[in-house]
C-alpha cells in the first residue's frame, strides 16, 4: 500500500521551500524574471516568489491583525490573487513594496470592518508576544533592506517612530493618532511629517530607486 | 521657477510628507498635485517619501508563515487553473472567486503533468519533506500513476486536513476530496519511530461514531512517510466525516482502533 518508503535523510530537514524551488530555477533570478516565468506557467516560479516574500506578507499581515489565522488567511488570499494575475506593474516600484501595499490596504480593510478595535489590540499583544521569529531571510538583499531599514527607524525619535507605525500599521489618520496619544493634531503631524523626511533622508539609497 | 534650478524648500518637503501621510486639507492637496505636475523634481520627492514610507515593513522581525500554507495556495492555484481550463461535465461547480485567472493555461496531458510536478514539489514542500526524498518521492509518482494525484487535485473541492501530534511533535498533512474517501494521500512528519512489532494505522470517523480503516503504514528512520491510502470502505451517504486520527497497533491484529492516539486532524 505504500507508496514509497522514504529512504535515509541526507540533507537537514527544512520548511523552507526555496531550496527545492531551486530546482530548474536559477535562484539568482530577478523579480522580473520570475513574474515572466509565472506567466508562462511554470509553477515553480510562485514557489520562489513566495519563497522570497511570504516572511514579509505573513509577518506584515500578523502585525497587523494580531491574529494568526486570519494573518495566514490573507497570505493565502494575497499570493493567490496575484498568481491569477494581480495588478502588480513593474515600473511602479519593487515586488516586495507592492506585495508588502496590497497587505497593508488588505488588512486595513479586515480592521475597519471589526467593531471591537480594542479587543484586537489587546489579542495583538498576546499573539505577538508569543510570535516566534523566523530563520534568516534567503537574500542578502532583503537582509541588508531590513538592516537599513531598522537603523532608520532607530534614529528616530520615539514619538516619531510611534506615529508612523501607528500610521502605517493601524492605518490611523492623523486626527485618530492625536486622540489616541492625547497629544495636539499640529504637534503629531510634525511629528509624523518630520520622522518621514528623517526616514526618506535614511533610506536615500533605497527611496530614490524608483 | 527655471525646473533645474527648483531646489525643494523645506515647506515642499514637509507639504509632500502631509501628502504622504494623507494629512492635507482639500486645497493643500491640489497645491500638492499642482507641484507635482510642474515639478519632477517635487514629484521624485513624493515617490521617495511614498516609497520610505512603504519601506517601515522590512523592519518588521519576520515571522515565518505555518508550512502548510504553501501547499494550500498551490492547491487552490491548481484550482484556479483548471476552473479556467474550463469544467468537465458533471465535474466542476461555481467557484466563489471571480479573480481572472492567468489567460494562458491549457489542459494538456503534458501541462497538467507540469503542473502536477510543481505542485507535488510545493505541496511536499509546505509538508516539510527534504530534497532528496521528495526528489524519490516525484519520480515515483511520476513513474507510477500521476494521474491518480491529479485527479485529486484536479476537484474543485480538494482540501489539505492538517494533523498534529497528540503530546509528541507529529505533523502532517493529507489530501483529499470530500465524498471521494476510496483514495487519499497522506503525508506525515515527526512521528514516533516504531518498535518491528507495531504499526501505525490511519482512521476516519464518522459522525455516527462509526470509525473507517484507512489503510496501516510505517515511518522511516526520520519518522516520515509519505503514502497513498485506497480505503475499502467510504462514508454512508449522508454521514458526515469528523476527523482523522493515527493508532499505534501491533503488526499482526485485526484492525482496531482502540490503540493509543498518536496523532489526529478535524475535518
Amino acid at each position: 500500500m505504500l507508496w514509497a518508503q522514504s529512504p535515509l535523510q541526507t540533507e537537514p530537514p527544512s520548511h523552507d521551500c526555496s531550496r527545492q524551488m531551486q530546482e530548474g530555477l536559477n535562484i539568482n533570478m530577478t523579480d522580473a524574471d520570475l513574474i515572466e516565468k509565472l506567466e508562462t506557467g511554470d509553477p515553480k516560479a510562485l514557489g520562489e516568489i513566495y519563497d522570497r516574500y511570504s516572511n514579509l506578507v505573513f509577518s506584515l499581515a500578523l502585525r497587523m491583525l494580531g491574529n494568526r489565522q486570519e494573518a495566514e488567511d490573507l497570505a493565502h488570499e494575497i499570493f493567490l490573487k496575484f498568481y491569477q494575475g494581480g495588478n502588480y506593474n513593474q515600473k511602479r516600484g519593487s515586488l516586495g513594496s507592492y506585495l508588502a501595499t496590497v497587505t497593508r490596504s488588505r488588512s486595513i480593510d479586515r480592521l475597519r470592518s471589526r467593531t471591537n478595535r480594542r479587543q484586537i489590540l489587546n489579542r495583538w499583544q498576546q499573539d505577538l508576544s508569543k510570535a516566534p521569529l523566523n530563520l534568516p531571510a534567503d537574500h542578502a538583499s532583503l537582509k541588508e533592506r531590513q538592516k537599513r531599514v531598522r537603523d532608520a527607524l532607530s534614529q528616530l525619535s520615539e514619538t516619531q517612530r510611534q506615529v508612523l507605525e501607528l500610521s502605517y500599521y493601524e492605518g490611523l489618520s492623523q486626527s485618530e493618532i492625536s486622540k489616541r496619544l492625547q497629544r495636539p493634531l499640529g504637534t503629531v503631524k510634525s511629528w509624523a511629517r518630520k520622522g518621514l523626511l528623517q526616514l526618506r533622508d535614511q533610506l536615500k539609497d533605497e527611496s530614490d530607486d524608483v | 521657477m527655471s525646473e533645474k534650478k527648483h531646489t525643494l524648500s523645506e515647506a515642499e518637503k514637509m507639504l509632500a510628507a502631509g501628502y504622504v501621510l494623507g494629512d492635507l486639507t482639500s486645497e493643500e492637496t491640489l497645491l500638492v498635485e499642482q507641484l507635482a505636475a510642474r515639478h519632477p523634481a517635487f514629484l521624485k520627492e513624493l515617490h521617495a517619501q511614498q516609497t520610505s514610507f512603504e519601506l517601515i515593513p522590512q523592519a518588521l522581525a519576520k515571522v515565518e508563515p505555518p508550512a502548510h500554507l504553501f501547499a494550500q495556495i498551490a492547491v487552490a492555484s491548481s484550482r484556479s487553473t483548471t476552473e479556467k481550463d474550463g469544467p468537465e461535465e458533471g465535474q466542476r461547480t461555481p467557484t466563489p472567486e471571480t479573480i481572472p485567472t492567468r489567460p494562458h493555461r491549457l489542459r494538456s496531458p503534458q501541462h497538467i503533468f507540469q503542473v502536477l510536478a510543481g505542485l507535488l514539489t510545493l505541496a511536499a514542500l509546505g509538508l516539510g519533506l527534504d530534497n532528496l526524498r521528495l526528489r524519490n518521492q516525484l519520480q515515483l509518482v511520476q513513474q507510477s500513476q500521476p494521474e491518480r494525484v491529479a485527479s485529486i487535485l484536479q476537484q474543485p473541492n480538494s482540501r489539505l486536513i492538517s494533523l498534529t501530534g497528540n503530546n509528541n511533535n507529529a505533523a502532517g498533512t493529507l489530501l483529499f476530496t470530500p465524498g471521494r474517501w476510496q483514495e487519499v494521500i497522506v503525508s506525515l512528519g515527526d512521528l514516533p519511530p516504531l518498535p518491528p512489532d507495531q504499526i501505525y494505522r490511519m482512521w476516519l470517523a464518522l459522525e455516527n461514531s462509526e470509525v473507517i480503516h484507512c489503510g496501516t503504514f510505517n515511518t522511516d528512520s526520520e519518522g516520515k512517510v509519505f503514502v497513498r491510502f485506497t480505503p475499502d470502505k467510504s462514508p454512508p451517504a449522508g454521514v458526515k466525516a469528523t476527523e482523522l486520527f493515527v493508532t499505534i497497533d501491533a503488526n499482526t491484529s485485526v484492525p482496531e482502533a482502540s490503540g493509543p492516539r498518536v496523532m489526529g486532524g478535524a475535518i
